[in-house]
């Protein structure tokens, strides 16, 4: 009776959860329900509540933290037997297997790119290993338009084709990047390939025959992407184009979240609780400013400087090839300033030296959570 | 110094290091494959330039330590003195683990007392 009774309550308390979250889906009752499946052994309805939270809460820390331990859980067995079989008799369909789960189900770009260029300097003609490569440059050039992101996915996936004339995903997404770009001339032959194979492509089809005839916006491919980067994307030209052919869309490239700007103002004011807080400043990525407190005096010194930085950090990481600002921190003997970059704004407080790290960061988390909108 | 940089590059995620000064002047680097020299210098050296100005006109002394963290890794400059130890990361890491091991370097340099004004 005891088992039965303890089984019950179990459930019911699971039900109150499921419930909540159908009223009021946050990232916190998502992340909740989550781990209380995890909790009760439930794995499956984890896992589907850990997916379902990613892509619609793709920047909230919280989800992002659940979705990786769950995942993590979730594929241990798998991951576990295809590292032994890299380490003891490497072989490239492993190494492309191990990116695909690091890519599609764990979200964790960087060790899928890692492992899909040590298959590549092992076995440089691999199709999927360079279709992955191609996939993952795509992923971060859809997020940032960045010039390098872009002519790495498409020399991956030129590599890949080059191997495999039908390989669809490949053919598909160099149509779609040529087009954004403006570069019609060379988005054709993939478009013309990809219809050798499936001629019942409808999408394929229309964007073929919008493009015929049209003059491409330069013969330089790099200084192609170079403009998309200038102005932060392709024009609404090239844009309407390329939606006609829609590529199929990762879990990990969920375009980027937005903040309710009139809670993100109003709740900025959270931040007078941080011990030894000065000043917090929420600001959209244009640098004007949406809210702000400051402790003492005016916050406009804090939002010239949050905007330095924020303007610094993304050329500095832009340069270095290492994708978007996300996250910062800045210490001098007087000041720290902690920011984060998210659903499209950056928000900034300022603290004494004193203050823990740990206690801005849980702040600003739970800050992320309350504004963005599902 | 590139003993110190070299030891700190066997740190779980750190891809490579750098001394640089404000002007860009390479102290001492040790960079793992894909990173140049001249690149990380001249990324470092705009940054902190760029970033002791607004400080000053906040009526704030120089950084003493920048940690930026980006989609797809992390770059730490924590001041030496007359020069900054530049420390390039895997995004994945531990930052709170790795910072430890980045202040011990950056304090074992500025004790070497060669990076003095």
């Amino acid at each position: 009776m005891g088992w039965f009774s303890w089984l019950w309550n179990k459930r019911r308390d699971l039900e109150k959860l499921e419930a909540e979250v159908r009223r009021n889906t946050t990232p916190a009752s998502l992340a909740g329900l989550a781990d209380k499946y995890m909790q009760a052994g439930e794995s499956n309805n984890a896992v589907e509540t850990a997916r379902r939270a990613i892509e619609r809460f793709p920047e909230s820390p919280r989800v992002r933290e659940m979705h990786a331990n769950i995942m993590r859980l979730h594929n241990q067995q798998l991951l576990n037997k295809l590292q032994k079989e890299l380490e003891t008799r490497p072989q490239a369909g492993t190494y492309a297997r191990l990116a695909d789960i690091y890519y599609r189900e764990m979200h964790d770009l960087n060790r899928s790119l890692e492992l899909a260029r040590e298959g590549l300097a092992k076995f440089p003609n691999f199709e999927d290993l360079h279709l992955i490569n191609g996939q993952i440059r795509y992923v971060r050039y859809a997020a940032d338009h960045l010039t390098k992101d872009g002519m790495h996915c498409l020399e991956h996936l030129e590599a890949a084709v080059k191997l495999n004339p039908m390989n669809y995903k490949a053919n598909a997404i160099m149509a779609r990047v040529y087009t954004e770009v403006g570069a019609y001339d060379r988005a054709l032959p993939h478009l013309d390939a990809i219809l050798k194979f499936a001629p019942d492509d409808g999408a394929a089809r229309t964007l073929q025959s919008k493009l015929r005839g049209l003059q491409p916006l330069g013969d330089d491919l790099e200084d192609l992407f170079k403009a998309v980067e200038a102005i932060g994307g392709p024009g609404d030209a090239t844009r309407a184009l390329a939606s006609l052919f829609p590529v199929e869309y990762t879990k990990g490239q969920a375009p980027p979240g937005r903040l309710d700007v009139q809670t993100a103002a109003a709740n900025i004011t959270d931040f007078r609780r941080v011990e030894g807080a000065k000043a917090a400043i929420v600001m959209d990525e244009q640098g004007k400013v949406i809210g702000s407190f400051s402790a003492s005096g005016s916050s406009a010194e804090l939002a010239e400087m949050v905007w330095t930085l924020y303007t610094t950090s993304e050329d500095s990481a832009r340069r270095m090839d290492i994708g978007s600002f996300t996250r910062g921190s800045l210490e001098s003997p007087g000041v720290r300033i902690h920011m984060v970059e998210a659903g499209q704004h950056v928000i900034a407080v300022a603290t004494a030296k004193s203050t823990r790290d740990e206690s801005v960061r849980q702040a600003m988390n739970a800050y992320i959570d309350s504004v963005l909108k599902g | 110094m590139k003993e110190i940089l070299s030891e700190l590059n066997r740190e779980v995620g750190v891809k490579g290091s750098m001394v640089v000064t404000q002007d860009g002047i390479v102290v001492a680097s040790d960079l793992g494959q894909g990173l140049s020299d001249d690149l990380v210098a001249a990324v470092a050296s705009g940054a902190i330039q760029t970033i002791n100005v607004a400080l000053q006109k906040i009526g704030q002394p120089n950084l003493s330590k920048f940690v930026l963290e980006a989609g797809f890794g992390k770059i730490v400059f924590i001041d030496i003195g007359i020069a900054y130890l530049v420390v390039i990361l895997d995004q994945r890491i531990n930052m709170d683990v790795t910072l430890i091991a980045i202040s011990g370097a950056a304090y074992r340099i500025r004790q070497m007392g060669q990076i003095t004004a």
